[in-house]
């Protein structure tokens, strides 16, 4: 007690900046951070991640539309193949599962402390559906 | 030790560190004025049994006008009815203060969450969330 809201704020923010850090430093979250800056480098894997989203979009039109051809699923079935035979992306998927089951831990740990489920409090952004 | 056996038990120490700045980061939020308002008035809340009476009711209220938007069959009269239970509902003192302080302390826990989101990125509320989303 005796302290201020912006005090124990700061005090809470400055908790935060440790537990980002000590979860940098985690193995789990620690590959995925690299994964993902050798992912977002990249300028071969992001040409076929661009492929795919171009791909996709040119298919929903054409659902949309009800120009859809055969050749246009196939179109998105190849750029997809090629973007998920990458190491790159390979690497980063498979980063993502323990990175996300050590962040899901650290949730139980905080939750069970504070007695409500803190991740689903803190976002995503926009809330519920 | 080999150096791979001393690789894997460092790696067990830091997720163990980060466990501990995690339980750290908890009781810092714990102590905080926001969370212990929230605290108070969620007490005040559930020993007020009149304003949970119409809670329950409103919430199985609102599930049957969800239910019947979803076929498509939804009253609007009874949307309206509802809207104006929840007006009144909420200006009760007690539910003002509550919804008061979660709204402050949701604030403080999303600027945690984005500090933490940010840094890693990944979407730490998405990661958390229990296997197929809300959704």
């Amino acid at each position: 007690m005796g302290t201020d809201g912006s005090d124990d704020r700061s005090a809470v923010f400055e908790r935060t900046r440790e537990f980002v850090a000590a979860l940098k430093a985690a193995p789990p979250v620690q590959r995925f951070v690299e994964a993902q800056h050798r992912f977002q480098a990249d300028p071969g894997i992001q040409r076929l991640l661009a492929d795919v989203q171009r791909e996709a979009q040119t298919f929903q039109r054409a659902q949309q539309d009800g120009t859809l051809q055969e050749e246009q699923i196939q179109q998105v079935r190849d750029a997809q193949a090629r973007f998920y035979d990458h190491p790159l992306a390979q690497e980063f998927l498979q980063a993502r599962d323990p990175a996300g089951t050590f962040l899901q831990e650290t949730n139980r740990v905080i939750s069970e402390i504070l007695g409500l489920d803190f991740g689903q409090t803190v976002g995503p952004a926009g809330g519920a559906c | 030790m080999s150096i791979a056996k001393q690789a894997v038990v460092n790696g067990v120490n830091l997720e163990a560190a980060a466990l501990d700045a995690a339980r750290a980061l908890a009781r810092a939020v714990g102590e905080s004025l926001s969370f212990r308002a929230f605290e108070a008035a969620q007490e005040a809340l559930m020993a007020d049994q009149e304003v949970n009476r119409r809670l329950q009711d409103y919430q199985r209220r609102q599930q049957e006008v969800w239910f019947a938007r979803t076929w498509g069959g939804a009253d609007p009269a009874q949307e309206g009815a509802l809207e104006e239970e929840w007006r009144a509902l909420s200006q009760t003192p007690i539910l003002r203060v509550y919804l008061r302080a979660q709204e402050q302390l949701t604030d403080v826990l999303r600027v945690v969450g984005g500090m933490i989101s940010q840094e890693i990125g990944i979407d730490y509320g998405t990661a958390c969330a229990p296997a197929g989303g809300c959704c």
